[in-house]
């Protein structure tokens, strides 16, 4: 590139989509497959935010669709309970950079993660606390499913937590939009980390819907209580034999029509599983109602899977103690 | 098929007469129907807009996108050219880019190369189709290069409350209003093609999404001669009930805004996409 287009390029002036630099960057918060999260602070308002580089290496099809989505839901969702998006910034081009353009998504900055908290001997939770986390994913969850959106990367990772103790539903990089049962969509069951993908999403389902995501709130309640993820499989196969022991045989009976799933026949799972959802985790979650909702939460049959607006119902938030 | 096609297969259908004579119009509208045709109220700027805007149809038609897509990517195209000048960009990139952004902010994405091809075809009928070479891989980065000015200059704000979500509640809660005999009528589809029409102009960036749903719906039955059943013994008019601040002028300040659009349309048609 010429020395004189290099100039160009560095002088570009977009006056509609902000400059990245008026936030100061402080420390990196987060690593993964979508990229680096950075904490960082306003100069102008000195308000902390956290900064979520959008990858584009390697886009033969331009602007990824699945940043579009993102940004397109999270400008669509206004609710306590999801992460604010404030603004999208763009970096200046450089020939640092060969002069790729860069974007970075702007969120309100959240202290503390759920896993994080989990992992953390020095945090405790006691059976209020747990009622008011569960409580508040079950009304985010509500809300984006109202709203005809599947988060589908619903793990203790992504659930963001104030000092203030406002629960956030955050990562929306592989959400999307779905809709009604009457049409036969095929989206791709390639999504949700393995160990708290649903079953139908494991025996190859591609028109799922909401229960996708209560599966997982399930995942995350138990882990709520047992302080590390609950089924840890190291592969599909694996993880399946692990639902089975833990949820029992999947079969017609439980769920009807399973069988029309594309792997179910595929893969050989155990026949004579018995449930034991309960049995297993009474000697963590000693509250009846408490295991009741988790049952409920990990039902096989995603049709028969407790909603949120369900859950938000459920004797466990009515009951003393109360959550806040 | 455009809304005067429409009008002519409900005349064949109903036997009637043309009945936009029936539409009550502010002045300066009602003279524009009656005068001369060929007169063409559009700035030449307008005009080359209007031309773009078709060939984003007819490109969108071609990739069999859907309307929603169409008019998505109309709104973007207006949107950008609302905020930059005309002479600045080469509208059709701008265009084809738009079709392109559009069909992944619906879900329903297009390859870049069937954009590229699509609209080079259209643009050049007669050529030869591309060939994978530096030309073609140019026009790639072009597209891509633009996709993400667009971004930029529309600031990320690349969705917007459709006019079209109003439009079907709307037709929806006529139709179970409305006596089952006017289930033939042609309304319906009539009032989508109007609103699909509005997206060749600046209208649909101009006024708000519920109004000009409205509008389509009110010019659509005025020209089938629908009356809204029981409206004659009704408290407030039927459009009150469905956006309560509206009053008739705004209706039909609107619906001059879209017959203006098709007595222009009417004007510039012995134009063919280049």
């Amino acid at each position: 590139m010429s020395k004189h287009l290099e100039r160009k390029f560095e002088e570009l002036h977009f006056p509609y989509c902000r400059d990245v630099a008026r936030y100061e960057r402080d420390s990196k918060v987060g690593q993964g497959t979508f990229g680096e999260v950075f904490k960082a602070r306003c100069q102008e308002t000195g308000r902390l935010v956290a900064l979520k580089n959008i990858l584009m290496d390697n886009e033969r099809e331009g602007f990824p669709i699945t940043a579009l989505r993102e940004i397109s839901i999270l400008q669509l969702l206004k609710d306590e309970n999801v992460v604010k998006l404030i603004e999208i910034c763009r970096a200046k081009s450089s020939a640092y950079h060969r002069f790729k353009s860069m974007f970075f998504l702007v969120f309100e900055f959240c202290e503390h993660d759920l896993a994080g908290l989990l992992r953390s001997s020095q945090v405790r939770f006691d059976l209020v606390e747990q009622k008011e986390i569960m409580r508040q994913l079950c009304c985010g969850l509500f809300f984006i499913h109202r709203n005809k959106i599947l988060h589908r990367d619903m793990k203790s990772s992504n659930i963001l937590i104030t000092k203030k103790g406002v629960l956030k539903l955050a990562d929306f990089g592989l959400s999307r939009a779905y809709y009604s049962a009457t049409s036969n969509p095929r989206y791709t069951n390639r999504v949700v980390t393995l160990w708290y993908r649903p079953p139908e999403l494991l025996l190859g389902s591609r028109s799922y819907g909401p229960p996708i995501d209560m599966w997982g709130a399930g995942c995350i309640m138990a882990e709520l209580w047992k302080r590390k993820p609950i089924m840890q499989g190291d592969s599909e196969n694996k993880q399946l034999m692990l639902i089975t022991q833990l949820c029992g045989s999947i079969n017609n009976e439980v769920w009807p029509n399973v069988d029309q799933l594309e792997l179910y026949k595929k893969i050989e799972l155990p026949k004579d599983s018995k449930r034991c959802v309960k049995e297993r985790l009474k000697s963590w979650v000693r509250n009846a109602s408490g295991l009741n909702l988790l049952d409920r939460l990990l039902t096989l049959n995603p049709a028969k899977r407790i909603t949120a607006d369900e859950a938000l119902d459920h004797s466990f938030f009515w009951e003393d103690p109360h959550a806040k | 098929m455009s809304f005067w096609d429409m009008l002519t297969s409900h005349t064949k259908v109903a036997g009637g007469s043309l009945p936009l004579e029936q539409i009550t119009l502010p002045v300066a509208a009602s003279s524009a129907t009656t005068s001369s045709h060929s007169k063409c109220t559009w700035s030449s700027e307008e005009r080359q807009l209007f031309k773009t805007a078709s060939f984003i149809t007819t490109c969108a038609r071609k990739l069999e996108v859907g309307s929603l897509v169409k008019s998505n990517a109309c709104w973007l195209f207006y949107k950008f050219f609302s905020i930059v000048q005309l002479e600045h960009y080469d509208e059709y990139v701008v265009a084809m880019t738009c079709l392109f952004l559009a069909s992944k902010i619906e879900e329903t994405p297009v390859k870049i190369r069937d954009v590229i091809n699509v609209a080079h075809r259209t643009l050049h009928p007669r050529e030869p189709p591309l060939q994978i070479d530096q030309t073609y891989s140019s026009l790639v980065d072009t597209l891509i290069n633009f996709e993400l000015l667009i971004c930029r200059m529309l600031n990320f704000k690349l969705t917007y409350d459709y006019p079209h979500k109003y439009l079907l509640h709307y037709l929806k809660s006529l139709t179970e209003w409305m006596p089952a005999q006017h289930e033939t009528e042609p309304y319906q589809r009539v009032a989508w093609s109007i609103l699909n029409d509005c997206f060749s102009t600046k209208i649909c960036i101009r006024n708000r999404p519920d109004q000009l749903a409205l509008a389509a719906c009110y010019l659509a039955l005025e020209s089938c001669d629908i009356k809204v059943y029981m409206q004659e013994h009704a408290e407030k008019p039927w459009w009150k009930v469905f956006i309560e601040d509206i009053r008739l002028s705004d209706i039909s300040q609107l619906v001059a805004q879209i017959l203006e659009m098709y007595e222009n349309e009417t004007a510039v048609t012995s134009f063919t996409v280049p």
